[in-house]
């Protein structure tokens, strides 16, 4: 007598997948993300106070339970318009390295981890100030996110202040 | 250190009151250079903001005065109160005359260094 069985495995388990994780957030209608390693705080929106003799795309600082934190505008930095923040907005802390600075973004979406086989090279139509910066990018919830590189964005903020 | 607090094209500063000799509605000398940080820091300003105007003229051999805003109060805070700025805008600002910040009251005040804007201003005009 012949015995036929079945035995479900799942397919990450198969392959045991490597994925990296990633914070997802908005911006102007279109999605980004950090690698969740390079975020260590996420701020509701707090007042941010202007530091005169800073670059355009410094929004000035924050002072949040004794640390005082720069914010950073990513839409000046990659050339897109300005707009009032929302309810929804939110401060990021960017660690990486030696690069620690705050940045305003529109909302945040998910924390979500991600197949490293779902990753792709960017787009070569994107804007070369995204692109400067852009590590690749995969589809989430029927959106194309951007990977930011914290240390890419970090010489990107040093090139564009000389 | 005595801080005078105040404001410049809305942004709240702080001023150290060891560099202020008096505080006047106008200057008192044709030659006194008249520091105003909105022009030298590029401070993007809504002309409704800039009222209750004064000088402070400076202490110093050569005559100069700083344009302020609201001058409110004056405060007494320890070196150990004040936060440097953090360091990316540290290596990024266009001005040395803003090193450090001061929170009173709830309020961030940008502590400016009047002397150092002053040499700045020189810079600039050479």
């Amino acid at each position: 007598m012949l015995i036929y069985g079945v035995i479900m495995i799942d397919q990450d388990e198969l392959f045991d997948e490597e994925k990296e994780s990633f914070l997802i957030f908005n911006l102007e209608n279109s999605s980004y993300a950090f690698h969740s390693a390079d975020v260590n705080k996420v701020h509701p929106q707090v007042p941010v106070t202007f530091i005169p003799g800073c670059p355009d795309y410094v929004l000035g600082i924050i002072h949040i339970r004794g640390d005082i934190e720069s914010v950073i505008n990513l839409r000046t930095i990659f050339g897109l318009k300005n707009s009032k923040t929302k309810k929804t907005s939110r401060i990021l802390i960017v660690e990486k390295d030696s690069f620690k600075t705050g940045i305003l973004v529109d909302s945040i979406e998910d924390i979500a981890d991600i197949p490293v086989s779902q990753i792709s090279p960017v787009m070569s139509t994107l804007p070369d100030r995204i692109k400067a910066v852009a590590k690749g990018e995969f589809d989430f919830k029927d959106h194309h996110t951007i990977i930011i590189d914290a240390t890419a964005l970090a010489q990107q903020i040093s090139k564009v202040r000389s | 250190m005595n801080l005078l607090l105040c404001s410049s094209g809305g942004v709240p500063i702080a001023v150290n009151i060891d560099r202020i000799m008096k505080m006047a509605a106008e200057t008192d000398s044709k030659d006194m250079i008249v520091l105003d940080p909105v022009e030298i820091l590029k401070i993007p300003v809504v002309p409704e903001v800039r009222t209750d105007r004064k000088l402070l003229i400076l202490k110093g051999e050569e005559p100069a005065a700083l344009l302020i805003e609201e001058p409110n109060d004056i405060i007494e805070i320890e070196e150990n109160e004040l936060y440097q700025l953090p360091e990316l805008l540290s290596t990024i600002q266009n001005t040395e005359s803003i090193k450090h910040i001061c929170i009173f009251a709830e309020h961030t005040f940008c502590i400016l260094d009047p002397y150092i804007l002053l040499q700045e201003y020189r810079r600039e005009k050479e």
